[in-house]
């Protein structure tokens, strides 16, 4: 098998054994790929820190005929994002969106744009912008690339522009006048007006300028609670990293 | 659980071996071998040893580094210096430090680091025990030894802001070029610590 390069970026690594260490990264053009470099733990190889999370690399790797695993022939750092390592905040959003980039790549075909929307809020988190806009607006954009984008325009059983008091439908995955509410068939989370109304434009803005949005704490949190609610839903079981989110969130500002 | 070419007691101890750490099915067939030809005295001073490992060991109750004892040797050392407390992530790295033999205060051990990916969040690790050391102790510095890694770095950075509020003096070890090292072989990243932290000579 001949070597393959590709620009990509890790989202999970992990030591195997005495000295190797299993890497998956997210590649524009071969979506989700795992592969294997032997001995980087011991040896002078000079890419173990380029196998460090979050990281923007060049990779060169060569797939192994009847294994799971390909092979890192190298693996040349472009950006270790330095920043998101000073806040756990940061940390904790960027480990939510890599989760959730490598979770929704297996389904679809939109990998370029996932990568590209990946690349583009690590460089924003890096930069210091609002980790808690950032990842509300990032949320939802990846469910929209993995075709799970929730209907925001128009009320799903009235068909108009939905009129408050606002919910969202979790199995439906839309929102929902107030007075349509008795013919909605899922589960409802109540969502304010002004939610909506961000979460609309998240999902149509340009990538570029998603970082434009400001999710106040309330709508942070109900952000959070939808896309869980909603992720949950779709793939039976919770990101990893949401936990981590909730460990390191101050503590309840109380209800709006 | 291979079915195995050893009568049945010899191939539970070559299973046995082999999940120990880099210890292959070769190696733990050879040191089964080893064992079945020892003398009696020899494999039962083994078994004892291992068995007062497990009931013996046990963690020191201030810094939670391995003890046989309510302290660990170096806690109950007096001839530590107690003002300096060094923050490592787990037993090893504490080895690892005592072994190079040159830092004389006292140690923490967290028992992990901050990791996302992991759902590893600042309270699953002793991060309270250590403040709760930090008036009573007298400590005057705390030096953060953790892995120049993401999750290292990401707990160092914690720490060092928590630390900081509690008007504690914080450092931590030189990130850079490994002794014997070559510069034309190092990432930028490693380069960029490496002069960020120089020293005069
Ligand atoms: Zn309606
Ligand atoms: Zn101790």
């Amino acid at each position: 098998m001949p070597a393959r390069k590709t620009p990509a970026i890790v989202i999970r690594s992990r030591d195997y054994g005495e000295a190797d260490r299993i890497v998956t990264f997210l590649s524009p053009e071969v979506g989700r790929l795992t592969a294997i470099a032997k001995g980087a733990r011991k040896s002078k190889r000079r890419f173990l820190n380029s196998l460090e999370p979050f990281s923007r690399v060049n990779l060169i790797y060569t797939e192994r005929p009847n294994r799971d695993l390909g092979r890192i022939d190298n693996c040349e750092l472009v950006s270790s994002y330095p920043g998101l390592r000073q806040d756990l905040q940061r940390l904790g959003v960027a480990a939510c969106l890599s989760e959730l980039a490598g979770e929704i790549v297996g389904t679809q075909e939109n990998v370029p744009e996932t990568f590209a929307a990946l690349e583009l809020a690590l460089n924003l988190l890096d930069q210091g912008l609002s980790p808690e806009s950032l990842l509300c607006s990032f949320l939802f954009r990846f469910l929209a690339l993995a075709g799970y984008g929730p209907r925001w325009q128009a009320c799903l059983v009235c068909q108009q522009v939905p009129r408050g008091p606002l919910w969202f439908d979790i199995d439906q995955g839309g929102v929902i006048c107030g007075s349509c509410t008795t013919k909605a068939s899922g589960r409802l989370y109540p969502l304010q007006v002004g939610t909506w109304k961000l979460l609309r434009r998240a999902q149509t803005l340009p990538l570029a300028k998603l970082s434009r949005l400001r999710f106040d704490p309330w709508a942070q949190k109900q952000c959070l609670g939808l896309a869980q609610g909603f992720i949950h839903h779709h793939w039976g079981r919770d990101l990893r990293s949401f936990k981590f989110l909730e460990k390191i969130s101050p503590r309840d500002p109380g209800d709006p | 659980m291979p079915k195995g070419i050893y009568p049945a007691p010899l191939q539970k101890v070559v299973n046995c071996l082999s999940k120990w750490p880099g210890i292959g099915e070769k190696t733990a067939a050879r040191l089964a071998l080893y064992l079945l030809r020892a003398s009696t005295a020899e494999v039962a001073e083994l078994t004892q040893a291992l068995t007062a490992l497990k009931d013996k060991i046990r963690l020191c109750s201030r810094c939670f580094a391995f003890a046989d004892q309510e302290l660990c040797p170096i806690c109950a050392d007096p001839d530590r210096y107690q003002g300096q407390l060094c923050v490592v992530a787990d037993p090893g790295d504490l080895l690892a430090l005592e072994r190079a033999g040159f830092f004389a205060g006292v140690y923490h051990v967290l028992g992990g680091l901050i990791s996302p990916l992991e759902g590893v969040g600042p309270e699953d690790l002793r991060i309270a025990e250590l403040f709760s050391r930090l008036e009573p102790e007298n400590i005057k510095e705390v030096v953060l030894a953790l892995n120049p890694s993401l999750e290292g770095e990401s707990t160092t950075a914690y720490l060092s802001e928590q630390l900081r509020q509690r008007g504690i003096k914080v450092t931590r070890i030189a990130y850079g070029i490994p002794m014997g090292g070559d510069l034309k072989y190092c990432d930028q990243q490693t380069l960029k610590e490496a002069l960020r932290h120089r020293v005069e000579t």
